[in-house]
């Protein structure tokens, strides 16, 4: 029974994202290029959530996460231009959330300023509502989770947000990091070994 | 035949499910009876959904502020939006400047010249040790003549008169 479960989960999680740019994105995407402000206030209504929270999973911090989201939109407004159909419209803003997210991580690292990267000092609310116990227990291990994330390298915290968080496809993510499939699939993998040790030793 | 290794370095492909048919079935039959690349499969599962449990709302209103970007790039904001900082901050700095006008009130200055504070101040040394007027009168319009920088005045006069220069 428990094998027949285990043996389901790899079906869970099939390429959620993996759906092409839309008539409306494509729409939007014009319309936004005319500068009209209503079709960049569906793109951040509908993408606000996914940016925040890469931002959110490779910095680790609220507040930089919620200027990464207003700065990545903003780009998104001044760059739409620049966007080549050579992927889907939704890779190409989780590569700017990526780009700026580890580029303002870097800059603080090289300022040194930023002693604590993950604020675990306050309590998680999760999407989901759960009962009071499990709230409890699911805040305990995603505060030890967050601690495992925080000893990684960048390279298998990032890759693990793009899977774990945003269910990224391996192409998308391969996309978005401007690697090869191949090397997604090896990558994600020592990732998660690597979280499943710093996890326990947490 | 794949080793154990092999087949768990195919793990974590098996678990997205982006494993090609036959891959995936060799993973499939190996997990039957491998305990331990069962539970490493478990551990993934658990993991995910910890960290997908890390994913929350943006609490602040990103939409208000991007558009409030984009109008100020664009121009186009409005008056009282345009002046809704600064014209706070300037009502506070006048108040500010008044009060201290008020509590803190700056000297009246004397209405003498540097030159009349001079010669006021020195009437009682004139009449001690009879300075010379004509001297006085002279060097006096010369400074007043010049008439740039009076501050170091007095000093030079005295010691002008005192034949130091």
């Amino acid at each position: 029974m428990q094998t027949q479960h285990i043996l389901s989960i790899g079906a869970m999680f099939i390429k959620k994202a993996d759906q092409p740019t839309t008539d409306l994105e494509n729409d939007l995407i014009k319309r936004c290029r005319d500068k009209d402000p209503k079709a960049m206030e569906q793109i951040v209504q509908r993408y606000q959530k996914q940016v925040y929270n890469t931002a959110y999973g490779i910095i680790g911090n609220r507040e930089d996460a919620q200027d990464i989201t207003q700065d990545v939109f903003l780009t998104i407004w001044n760059k739409i231009g620049q966007f080549r159909r050579q992927s889907k419209f939704s890779t190409w803003i989780y590569q700017i959330a990526k780009n700026q997210s580890l580029n303002l991580k870097n800059k603080k690292k090289r300022r040194k300023t930023d002693t604590a990267e993950i604020d675990d000092t306050q309590t998680w609310v999760p999407v989901e509502e759960k009962t009071p116990e499990t709230k409890a227990l699911a805040n305990e291990q995603q505060k030890l989770l967050l601690q495992a994330l925080n000893s990684l390298k960048e390279q298998y915290r990032t890759i693990l947000v793009l899977r774990e968080m945003e269910s990224l496809s391996y192409d998308d993510i391969a996309q978005v990091l401007g690697c090869s499939v191949g090397r997604v699939k090896s990558r994600l993998h020592e990732a998660r070994l690597a979280l499943r040790t710093a996890f326990h030793t947490a | 035949m794949d080793t154990h290794q092999e087949i768990q370095q195919q793990l974590s492909a098996y678990f997205d499910g982006e494993l090609e048919a036959s891959a995936a079935l060799v993973v499939k039959k190996h997990l039957l009876n491998c305990d331990e690349c069962q539970q490493m499969i478990a551990d993934f599962e658990a993991q995910q959904g910890l960290m997908y449990g890390l994913k929350q709302e943006n609490p602040i209103d990103t939409w208000s502020q991007i558009r409030d970007q984009i109008e100020i790039q664009e121009g186009k904001l409005p008056f009282w939006k345009r002046w809704a900082v600064p014209l706070p901050v300037a009502a506070l700095a006048t108040i500010m400047v008044f009060g201290l006008m008020v509590f803190y009130p700056i000297p009246e200055r004397s209405s003498v010249s540097p030159i009349n504070d001079y010669l006021s101040a020195h009437a009682q040394y004139s009449t001690d040790y009879s300075i010379d007027s004509s001297f006085l009168n002279e060097t006096v319009s010369a400074i007043e003549l010049d008439n740039t920088d009076s501050s170091g005045d007095t000093d030079w006069l005295l010691d002008a008169y005192h034949g130091y220069e």
